[in-house]
């Protein structure tokens, strides 16, 4: 009976150190932590994408906090400061810039911490473990090529850009301009930033459709600032002439599609990519080194012929 | 010499050779300076269709019966001879074949294959990454960021419209023969073969006597 009592004690304790040996906890015995860094938490994609990814690192084991960078690198900068204080175990990073935010990265590989891109670049091969990253370019070269076949290959139209700091912005007007440009009667008459913000956005298309009243078609950066772009286009009295198009597959573009308002969108998903940059960090942790630099994640083209698959309700 | 005027020409001394030793630039400048200088697009896409597309088009698939593969044994045809970037449901391919141009389209030509299979070869819109990735020799890996990595696929793409399309334009028939190199895509949970449409790199055109 001893004997049998014994085992199991041993077995238990083996099972205990075992155990002890494989959860996220650090030499301390505290819970391993992940800091997750977003760039803007006043626009609910980035919202959806801070707190997905916190979500996963809590339900693999981590603590996570999430850090507000306000779109201001400084602000960054002095997140980057404190996480590295504070000795995080990784880095789930949406950057603010793409040239402004490799010396934050850097200074966390230093102090021996893993930092793993999130939707948005930085120009480094080697900074961040991997940048997992919507193919923005492959998405808007297929919504370039629906916008030329829309617009039967003539006619004028606004781009109105995000953050030009961003990568992002410039990779989705160079995958639309490379199809659009091929056509030349088809022109832009203007081209503006509004930085993703819906009510800059207003402002600009109203402003650019006062100097030029003959528009057909307006492409945006992001889906708020083609929302933004409709409602000025609504109160012009226009919204039967200019055709709106948009890219994020945003809950009221997608809407604004079935509803006839939007032409197309693309469909980014910020669930996926932050939730496997989770994963990603939480297998580097666990030993593993091999990594792709970039990881690009597939997004879709949404027009009339297939939205009712994406409706929120489906 | 008096012990001030020693101390002055130390003090300039030092303060000369701090001044020498740092070279101050706007940080902007020079992280500018760093990353965006050094890629031509243009230049990587000559070399990749001089030095690495001869041998993407020597290991090709041969069409038909990759199209049969993709029908019956899907998985098998993405394993052996398909190429995926990231996470994602499109793979690309890169194949070559022989047939008889059916019909000039406003974009495509239409060629059946052994009297029954018809695909189609793109002369217009040529656009997206089927040459890059479907080569299997662009690594993302190499490139600092996607701005790069993209503008590849741009300026393979120009290459097309420069030295592919211009001799199907120019000179392609019904009737004729054509023996082509290029590179598709398809969905994997779309797949219909029916619907291929392969961007050209490689095309010989012959009327039966002469190419």
């Amino acid at each position: 009976m001893k004997k049998i009592f014994l085992i199991k004690l041993m077995l238990g304790l083996l099972i205990f150190f075992i155990a002890g040996s494989c959860n996220n906890k650090s030499k301390n015995g505290d819970l391993k932590k992940m800091a997750v860094v977003i760039s803007t938490l006043n626009n609910p994609w980035f919202v959806v994408l801070g707190e997905s990814a916190a979500e996963r690192a809590q339900e693999l084991g981590y603590v996570a906090h999430i850090f507000d960078s306000q779109n201001n690198s400084a602000k960054e900068a002095e997140h980057f400061d404190n996480i590295i204080a504070m000795g995080y175990d990784a880095i789930l990073f949406n950057p603010t810039d793409a040239d402004g935010s490799v010396l934050n990265v850097k200074r966390a590989k230093e102090a021996g911490i893993p930092t793993f891109c999130m939707d948005r670049e930085i120009n480094s091969r080697d900074a961040a473990v991997t940048q997992l990253l919507s193919d923005n370019f492959t998405g808007c070269v297929k919504l370039g090529q629906y916008f030329v076949r829309q617009m039967n290959k003539k006619g004028n139209y606004v781009e109105i850009l995000g953050l030009v700091g961003d990568n992002n912005t410039w990779n989705r007007s160079s995958g639309f301009h490379s199809v659009v440009d091929e056509f030349p009667d088809l022109v832009m008459v203007a081209q503006q930033s509004a930085d993703f913000d819906r009510n800059k956005a207003m402002d600009v298309m109203e402003t650019i459709m006062q100097a030029n009243p003959d528009i057909d078609a307006v492409f945006c950066g992001n889906d708020a600032m083609a929302m933004g772009a409709y409602q000025a286009v609504l109160a012009a009295g226009k919204a039967d002439e200019v055709k709106v198009f948009g890219f994020d597959g945003a809950r009221d573009a997608v809407e604004g599609i079935a509803d006839g308002k939007i032409e197309a969108t693309v469909m980014q998903f910020p669930v996926l990519m932050s939730r496997t940059s989770a994963e990603l960090a939480d297998q580097y942790i666990n030993g593993n080194r091999d990594f792709s630099s970039k990881t690009p994640v597939e997004v879709i083209l949404i027009t009339p012929e297939n939205v009712k698959e994406y409706l929120p309700e489906n | 010499m008096k012990k001030p005027i020693k101390y002055i020409l130390g003090t300039l001394a030092v303060l000369l050779v701090l001044f020498l030793s740092f070279d101050i630039q706007k940080l902007d400048d020079y992280l500018a300076a760093d990353t965006k200088v050094h890629f031509s697009a243009k230049d990587y896409a000559a070399d990749f269709w001089e030095n690495k597309l001869p041998a993407a088009i020597s290991q090709a698939a041969p069409l038909l019966p990759l199209t049969n593969m993709l029908h019956n044994d899907p998985e098998k045809a993405f394993t052996d001879f398909g190429q995926k970037l990231g996470i994602s449901g499109t793979w690309y391919f890169m194949v070559q074949g022989a047939g008889v141009i059916e019909a000039v389209e406003e974009e495509n030509l239409l060629v059946t294959m052994n009297g029954e299979f018809q695909t189609r070869i793109a002369t217009s819109f040529i656009f997206g990454n089927a040459i890059r990735d479907g080569s299997g020799a662009v690594n993302i890996n190499e490139f600092l960021n996607m701005t790069d990595f993209n503008n590849v696929s741009i300026e393979i793409n120009n290459l097309v419209r420069n030295n592919t399309v211009p001799i199907l334009k120019e000179n392609a028939k019904p009737g004729m023969k054509l023996q082509f190199a290029g590179a598709f895509e398809i969905k994997e949970d779309q797949i219909d073969v029916q619907s291929i449409r392969i961007i050209p790199v490689s095309v010989i055109l012959s009327d039966g006597n002469k190419e």
